[in-house]
């Protein structure tokens, strides 16, 4: 680690404290820490060392890399990665081969017990071949590399639940961090790719308070994945009045309705898409009129059709009104009498399923 | 715009927050503690804001600081009720708060930049010697 603190590193720039505050209060905010934490966080960023940082890049297609350094300088995002000492990164630094290998040998002996390593990418156990670095298999380098790590972050789907390879028929026996590595503290940040201040603010909180933020049953930060998707979509209100699209192009779309029925995973999915938002806080993917995918849950690729609603009536309910009209008639009952009780049945056997449950189907 | 015809119109949880500003006000006139709420993590839509901002109003400060980009302060129709909002340097918005204080404490001039401004001019006074 450098002795240099990221304080030094600030007023270095010309950075005066008022603009260090306004950083903290932004990290604060990110982070989901009452206001009162400002001082705690600006102490301990002004006299932290640089952090160590190694970066191992697996079975992934770099786009957990490209999502964090295509955010637009200097957010929040920049700032942490200019003033964190990234030791080793084989797609970003400018050593490679043995040159490149050799500093991150030597990150690993200076700061040993103390860096922190993050992973993208899952790690393949069937033939080591299918993913090497300079010879080494992925998985003889996470266990090399982890060992001498203070803890772990799994960036990105694959590494955090073993993402697109690990999808059926998963034909390099893809397994993620938490599968191999059982004797770290181990922080999933999952997505595809994950929003790139939530990254930042893991490092930022780990250089702040020396241990992991509050996680999840899944080992995600709460203060990200502490909410689902549809709780916090500002399309929800139109959920509530039963407001749907029912085709991309249909009057509801237009109209920006709510796309539950379009298979929207927005209730079963928990990041913070819809607050954070992405491309510089643009948007996120139901603002720009598409279903959420589900990209930060486990076995998302194998969750079924992107397009198929997650709850359906077990019964059609379309159907069952045809049918009452008709019975309706015929037996001098009221069409909008019976309307109501098959509605109220079809309410009743409206049952909540979830991934799994399609999947089993 | 009549506060009942934002709370009728609006999905977001404007009362609650006018009250945490009111609940703020009583403890900056009787501890002198600010308060500050961040309304990041509040699920208020781009109409929403709007329209908050339209109630409070805009008083009679207004103040800006560039320090990592800019970032702007009004106090607000009702004193002690400052709206702040900070850009980076490529005036992207990345953070919204209100403070409830008698001044926005970022406003005030730093200790450590006092220190320095002082030590910069003793060396000027210095080489005038």
């Amino acid at each position: 680690m450098s002795d240099k603190t990221i304080g030094d590193s600030l007023r270095e720039q010309g950075i005066s404290r008022r603009g260090f505050l306004k950083f903290c209060a932004t990290t604060a905010s990110l982070l989901a820490l009452p206001p009162a934490m400002i001082p705690q966080i600006a102490y301990a960023l002004e006299n932290t060392p640089r952090q160590s940082v190694i970066w191992l890049s697996f079975q992934e297609c770099t786009g957990c890399t490209e999502s964090l350094t295509r955010s637009h300088a200097p957010t929040i995002e920049g700032l942490i990665f200019d003033h964190i000492s990234l030791d080793y990164h084989h797609t970003l630094q400018a050593a490679a081969g043995s040159a490149a290998e050799r500093a991150r040998e030597e990150a690993m002996k200076k700061n040993h017990g103390k860096y922190l390593l993050i992973v993208d990418g899952s790690i393949p156990t069937g033939n080591p071949g299918y993913s090497t670095i300079a010879g080494i298999s992925n998985l003889d380098m996470l266990k090399e590399v982890a060992a001498g790590a203070a803890a772990i972050v799994a960036i990105g789907t694959c590494a955090a639940f073993g993402g697109l390879p690990k999808a059926a028929p998963n034909p390099t026996g893809a397994m993620s961090v938490s599968d191999l590595i059982t004797d770290k503290p181990i922080i999933n940040v999952p997505g595809c790719p994950p929003i790139p201040i939530v990254m930042t603010a893991v490092i930022a909180h780990f250089i702040t308070f020396g241990k992991l933020p509050q996680l999840d049953n899944l080992n995600r930060p709460m203060a990200f994945y502490g909410q689902n998707i549809h709780d916090r979509c500002y399309r929800r209100p139109f959920y509530e009045k039963g407001l749907f699209a029912n085709t991309f192009d249909d009057e509801g779309a237009k109209k920006g309705w709510c796309l539950y029925k379009l298979g929207c995973k927005g209730p079963t999915t928990y990041n913070a898409c819809a607050t954070t938002k992405w491309n510089d806080g643009v948007s996120f993917p139901i603002e720009s009129g598409h279903g959420c995918l589900g990209c930060s849950e486990p076995q998302f690729w194998d969750g079924g059709s992107f397009y198929k609603p997650l709850s359906v009536p077990t019964i059609k309910v379309h159907d069952v009104m045809a049918y009452t009209a008709i019975a309706g008639a015929a037996v001098g009952l009221t069409v909008g009498g019976l309307n109501a009780m098959k509605k109220t049945n079809a309410v009743k056997q409206h049952e909540t399923v979830t991934i799994d449950d399609l999947e089993r189907k | 715009m009549h506060i009942n015809q934002i709370l009728n119109h609006s999905n977001a949880p404007i009362a609650p927050l006018l009250n945490e500003i009111c609940h703020a006000l009583e403890k900056l006139l009787l501890y002198h503690e600010n308060t500050l709420i961040d309304l990041h993590s509040l699920p208020f839509s781009p109409h929403d804001i709007t329209q908050l901002v339209e109630f409070l109003g805009k008083g009679e400060v207004e103040a800006y600081l560039y320090a990592l980009g800019k970032s702007i302060f009004w106090e607000t129709n009702f004193a002690g009720v400052w709206w702040i909002e900070h850009y980076n340097s490529e005036e992207s918005l990345i953070n919204r708060t209100i403070e409830i204080a008698y001044c926005p404490s970022i406003l005030q001039a730093q200790t450590e930049d006092i220190q320095l401004g002082k030590q910069q001019l003793q060396q000027l006074i210095k080489s005038f010697q």
